[in-house]
């Protein structure tokens, strides 16, 4: 790196620098935007999915059963490999998929231990169980996230 | 650098903002890959090719100039079949960030001394 024009350009007008600060800020609420967006999108699917599968398990009886876990595995499968490609990780994006993730798993297993053994079938039981089940996740997809510290804030 | 010289010019030369600002990121190019990557906590090369609108070549080229100040960190992560770059904004890299903002902003802020008045 013989030659780098960094260190001949002349400093910035207070019109380019003006620029410089809106095109810096405009490009880091891009990529927090587009991060936070596929998380939110995922989490809301898993979150509509759950609906629909404590539905099939506490209504459906041995068909439900089948048919709410076949779906499940094909739905979970298309949702973790899709959230395997997005490009971006916004900042906290771990903390709020364990948090969704673990808060799911603790409702979804109180409602079917509660529900199977004393409710199937029951549909003021089950209805709103799936869609308690749905609000963990919902918490986590729309919380607003922390104030980040953006350094082009 | 302007030390050494004396006296009320020799202060203000030495006091413009432009002093302050970061040589590795004063190239527009570098600037927008850690703005960019100061809104996420990692990005792969592909979004921040496709949020900065770059070739491959020339991001790879800033991206190692920026490496090599120790502003980013680049991982590469097998997805399966293929390999996936992953691209993350240091501590130093966010420091310098914020400094040359600073500075960027001292000279926005900038305003010509008003015009001497007729007579004076």
């Amino acid at each position: 790196m013989s030659t780098d024009d960094t260190t001949a350009r002349p400093a910035p007008s207070p019109a380019e620098a003006t620029s410089a600060l809106e095109h810096a800020a405009r490009l880091a609420a891009s990529t927090r935007t587009r991060g936070w967006r596929w998380v939110r999108l995922y989490l809301s699917g898993w979150a509509a999915a759950s609906v629909g599968l404590v539905l099939a398990l506490g209504l459906g009886g041995r068909i439900g059963f089948v048919v709410g876990m076949s779906a499940w595995a094909a739905i979970v499968t298309a949702g973790v490999t899709w959230a395997a490609r997005q490009g971006s990780m916004a900042a906290g994006t771990r903390r709020r998929l364990v948090f969704g993730a673990g808060s799911w798993a603790l409702v979804y297993g109180a409602t079917l231990f509660v529900g199977l053994d004393r409710f199937a079938g029951d549909v003021t039981f089950w209805v709103p169980a799936a869609l308690v089940s749905a609000v963990p996740l919902l918490l986590a997809a729309w919380l607003p996230a922390p104030r980040d510290a953006a350094a082009t804030a | 650098m302007t030390a050494g010289h004396g006296g009320a010019a020799g202060d203000a030369v030495e006091h413009h903002p432009r002093h302050t600002l970061d040589e590795v990121i004063h190239s527009p190019v570098r600037l927008s890959v850690v703005a960019a990557l100061s809104g996420v906590e990692k990005a792969d090369f592909k979004t921040l090719r496709d949020t900065i609108e770059l070739s491959d070549p020339t991001l790879s080229k800033q991206l190692t100039v920026l490496e090599a100040a120790g502003y980013v960190e680049i991982s590469k992560e097998r997805s399966g079949r293929r390999a996936r770059t992953w691209v993350r904004l240091t501590s130093t890299g966010r420091d310098a960030l914020v400094a040359h903002l600073d500075a960027l902003r001292a000279i926005a802020d900038l305003r010509l001394p008003p015009a001497p008045s007729p007579g004076t």
